[in-house]
């Protein structure tokens, strides 16, 4: 029997001293909208700031001083810290978006910034049309620090060696290790990152101001823009969100960014790298043409039935765009929230949710189960039918290509798989069960919501909005954190809570 | 498949930026285009409702 030991003081220390580091890093996160609110003369936002950032920089300096300590870090250390990173980064975080009075409630803006740092895009927001640049511009810019892996964003500036960190990253659900060195796999995240919000900020920049956008403003909402579209966040300056430009232009960049912030971090390497053959063979390529073409035909089919829109740059700019939205798990919309339910028919709706609870890619800033689980749980089917069919004594092997090479699927592996795809699938139910306890939304509207947020996907249905139960709220923050770490982060950090009050004394 | 590791330092850093950007501008408009066909053909194909 194996017993679990209970944790000592130094492995209390060690975890306190990373999460210091991370506080650290999003003190100096918030120190840009702090320059920005004091360029722009916004005084009460520069203030919230200036707290926000010196409460997260003096934790993250304490925690420094006083716990280091020589342990070493193990895998299960790096899921508690990263669980809890996510956690409380997120309470930091929501510090100057509570002080901006633009929340009803503590618990909107920790909403707030959840739905921020996990690129989940749904927002309780009030006035967002009159908020200040400065407020604005932090929701935007948290989506790039979460997206970008705020655990990494943080490490990767303070840190110097290497390996030990790895675990870190592997429990943020970012497993792929691109380069064999750690430090140079996330500097060529932020390389990727880098380059594409300059092409990205400059194009959406041309099309705004061609629109009509002044050269000022035009930069604001691209940038902000950027980091929604990039790291598959899904806000938006305006409460109309995609709506509000009415540009092909601005839909189209958008669309490509989307789909550049879905590609995984080890395909955009094969791309940079002269290997484009990468993309037709990989398994997550390959189910998600699959998937999206499937879905793309229903969504058409079902518009078209219902009559919603009958030509083709109608279903291109709603249907696909809005698909598109949904399998990135951006969230950008192109329809106000309740035509889903009043225009959109039954089919066209269900096949958003489906591509929303898939979402992109694994180890990408995309949310959702993820294609590369679904392709191999679609393996493993084919595989166990193969070997029904075949005589008892014949090998049955599946292989499938990722990450490089061809892989043979191993029952771990598709044990794995299937059991995220289940847990996210009890996710929605709950978060729709939930919804519908409250009694003022129907089924279709619950399920929706719940899938969307979930999967931190931000398309809405009208069930998130301001003045949304508090419950719900709290149940939804939960929903978001466990589908950014994929729950095996969270579970493990229950665990150790587990160890700490039962488990065996070290002796 | 695995390159020496200089492999990819050696290279210039602005070229294999243009060539990764290229590459998913050409891979995002073909995505485009493909459902830009697909919704086409239904829309031609579709029976008046």
């Amino acid at each position: 029997m194996s017993v679990i030991l209970r944790p000592g003081a130094d492995d209390l220390r060690l975890i306190g001293f990373y999460l210091g580091k991370v506080l650290a890093g999003l003190g100096l996160v918030m120190l840009v909208p702090l320059i920005v609110a004091l360029a722009n003369q916004e005084w009460n936002a520069a203030s919230a700031y200036a707290i926000g950032a010196s409460l997260s920089l003096i934790v993250g300096a304490l925690s420094d001083a006083h716990l280091a300590t020589r342990r070493a870090l193990t895998w299960a250390h790096g899921m508690v810290i990263v669980a809890l990173a996510w956690m409380i980064g997120a309470i930091f975080a929501a510090i100057p978006m509570y002080l901006s009075g633009r929340f009803s409630h503590p618990l909107a803006a920790l909403f707030e910034a959840m739905s921020a740092l996990t690129t989940t895009g749904m927002s309780v927001i009030h006035d967002l049309d009159h908020t200040p640049i400065a407020d604005d511009f932090y929701r935007h810019l948290l989506q790039f620090a979460g997206g970008q892996g705020i655990v990494i964003v943080v490490l990767s500036l303070f840190a110097s060696g290497g390996s030990r960190i790895a675990s870190l990253y592997a429990s943020e659900a970012r497993e792929e290790r691109i380069l064999p060195n750690f430090i140079r796999t996330a500097r060529f995240i932020f390389l990727v990152a880098g380059t594409f919000m300059v092409v990205g900020t400059s194009a959406l920049w041309l099309a705004l101001v061609n629109a009509g956008f002044a050269p000022g403003r035009a930069f604001y909402h691209a940038i902000s823009l950027f980091f929604a579209s990039f790291d598959t966040g899904g806000f938006s300056p305006m409460q109309s969100s995609m709506i509000y430009y009415h540009s092909l232009g601005v839909e189209i960049i958008a669309m490509i960014l989307m789909i550049a912030g879905t590609l995984s971090f080890g395909l955009h390497f094969a791309l940079w790298n002269r290997r484009p053959g990468e993309l037709l063979r990989h398994l997550e390529t390959r189910t998600l043409a699959v998937t999206t073409s499937a879905f793309l035909i229903v969504v058409g089919f079902g518009l078209l039935r219902s009559g919603t829109y009958d030509n083709v740059e109608a279903l291109f700019r709603k249907g696909f765009f809005t698909l598109v939205s949904a399998v990135s798990s951006t969230g950008h919309q192109v329809n106000a929230g309740d035509t889903y339910l009043t225009d959109w028919g039954v089919l066209a709706p269900a096949a958003i949710v489906a591509a929303m609870a898939i979402g992109g890619m694994a180890s990408s800033t995309a949310g959702g189960i993820k294609a590369l689980r679904i392709g191999i749980a679609f393996k493993a089917l084919v595989h166990d039918i193969r070997r029904l069919l075949m005589p008892e004594s014949a090998l049955v092997v599946t292989t499938y290509y990722a990450g490089g090479r061809q892989r043979i699927l191993r029952d771990e592996t598709a044990r794995a798989a299937f059991m995220i795809l289940l847990l996210f699938i009890g996710s929605f139910l709950t978060g729709a069960l939930v919804g519908l306890a409250y009694g003022q939304f129907d089924i279709t509207q619950t399920l929706f919501e719940a899938v969307s947020i979930g999967a931190n996907i931000g398309i809405s249905i009208g069930v998130v909005n301001p003045d949304m139960p508090l419950g719900l709220m709290a149940v939804y923050t939960v929903q978001m954190w466990l589908g950014r770490l994929e729950f095996v982060a969270v579970f493990a950090l229950l665990g150790y809570l587990g160890a700490i009050a039962r488990g065996r004394v070290r002796t | 498949m695995d390159r020496r590791p200089d492999e990819a330092t050696r290279r210039s850093g602005l070229t294999d930026t243009a060539r990764g950007i290229g590459w998913l501008v050409v891979l995002a408009i073909g995505v485009m285009a493909a459902a830009l066909a697909m919704i086409a053909t239904m829309v031609a194909f579709m029976p008046e409702t």
